[in-house]
């Protein structure tokens, strides 16, 4: 694992090609057949989907942290910034409970899945209460 | 979805822009319940090296001379688990590395024991990579067990406002707007604002 060259900036430069750098630079045969060798799953385009699918400005604010429910022995601190190796973000406890037995929603639900000529609406799926 | 994947993907975006013009690695996996007969622990991760590999000039000998010996076997052979995270371990120790993990919970347990373990491994030797994992809260002891002392937990929830953006959004991308009507838009958005002030 010696002497190879790294330029990850020119990986993430460009947005709108974060990860797609199969489609930024030009392989050899044998190197696309390596990394295909190393994973046949393809992140990449699976970020770029989610991406695409995201509503301008919605999620901002879920990427500051309300709270850490945790301190953690070896974890760091920077100032008044905690740094750990491993964060894990998940939803407010029991919000998913509560959204499936909320009898308003689930009736709603009902109402709108059952009606013969409509789409299911699946407005609040327990991914949702993440 | 709207909390998880949207909020992962919002996470890898900005770290790219943080890292412009940094030789930093940031990598990403989203699992998919439907998807986890392809998405094993080996796969998984294979994909990360894949995404690291492709960010550099050349490939390392290391990772080439095992291309090279598999093609010996007949058919070939793909990466075991141990190499993967021998190779991960041998990048990440030598550059800062990112990686953002969504939905682990939707990672079939078995798999999801050997991601966390090889993590767990990766961490070990390259304490300076970080990784940021969404998931349902079950998994948060499987977590704290297998990755102790390393990690720490976030509550993050969607405000009223995105839930009510992302709606209207949605709603207005609906193909059959016949199926809606003002009177159900309307309760949908009563019933999601409730539910967001939970």
């Amino acid at each position: 694992m010696s002497q190879h060259t790294v330029n990850y900036s020119n990986t993430c430069s460009n947005n709108a090609n974060s990860f797609n750098v199969w489609n930024n630079c030009t392989f050899t045969d044998d190197r696309s057949q390596l990394l295909a060798w190393l994973s046949p799953l393809e992140p990449s385009l699976r970020h770029r989907d989610v991406r695409e699918r995201r509503i301008n400005n919605v999620g901002n604010g879920s990427c500051k942290p309300r709270n850490s429910e945790d301190g953690a022995a070896g974890v760091g601190k920077v100032g008044a910034e905690v740094i750990a190796p491993l964060y894990f973000a998940t939803g407010i406890r029991g919000s998913v409970k509560h959204l499936s037995g909320n009898k308003e929603y689930s009736s709603k639900r009902e109402e709108v899945s059952t009606c013969a000529n409509k789409p299911r609406y699946q407005f609040a799926s327990s991914r949702q209460a993440m | 979805m709207l909390i998880s994947r949207d909020t992962s993907s919002l996470v890898v975006d900005r770290l790219c822009d943080q890292a412009r013009g940094q030789n930093v690695a940031i990598t990403c996996f989203y699992f998919d319940f439907a998807a986890r007969k392809e998405q094993s622990a080996t796969s998984m991760l294979g994909s990360l090296l894949k995404q690291m590999v492709s960010g550099m000039e050349r490939v390392p000998d290391e990772i080439s001379r095992a291309f090279q010996e598999q093609k010996k076997a007949i058919g070939g052979c793909g990466p075991q688990l141990a190499d993967i995270v021998k190779m991960l371990q041998a990048i990440t120790s030598s550059h800062p590395t990112f990686i953002c993990i969504d939905a682990l919970d939707e990672c079939v347990g078995v798999q999801r024991f050997k991601v966390l373990d090889s993590l767990n491994q990766i961490l070990e030797k390259s304490p300076g990579t970080r990784i940021f994992v969404t998931g349902r809260p079950h998994i948060r002891p499987e977590i704290e067990k297998r990755l102790a002392r390393r990690a720490i937990s976030l509550s993050v929830s969607p405000s009223k406002g995105d839930i009510t953006t992302y709606l209207h959004a949605r709603l207005g991308e609906d193909e059959t707007p016949d199926a809606m009507d003002e009177s159900l838009e309307a309760d949908i958005l009563e019933i999601s604002e409730n539910i967001s002030e939970m």
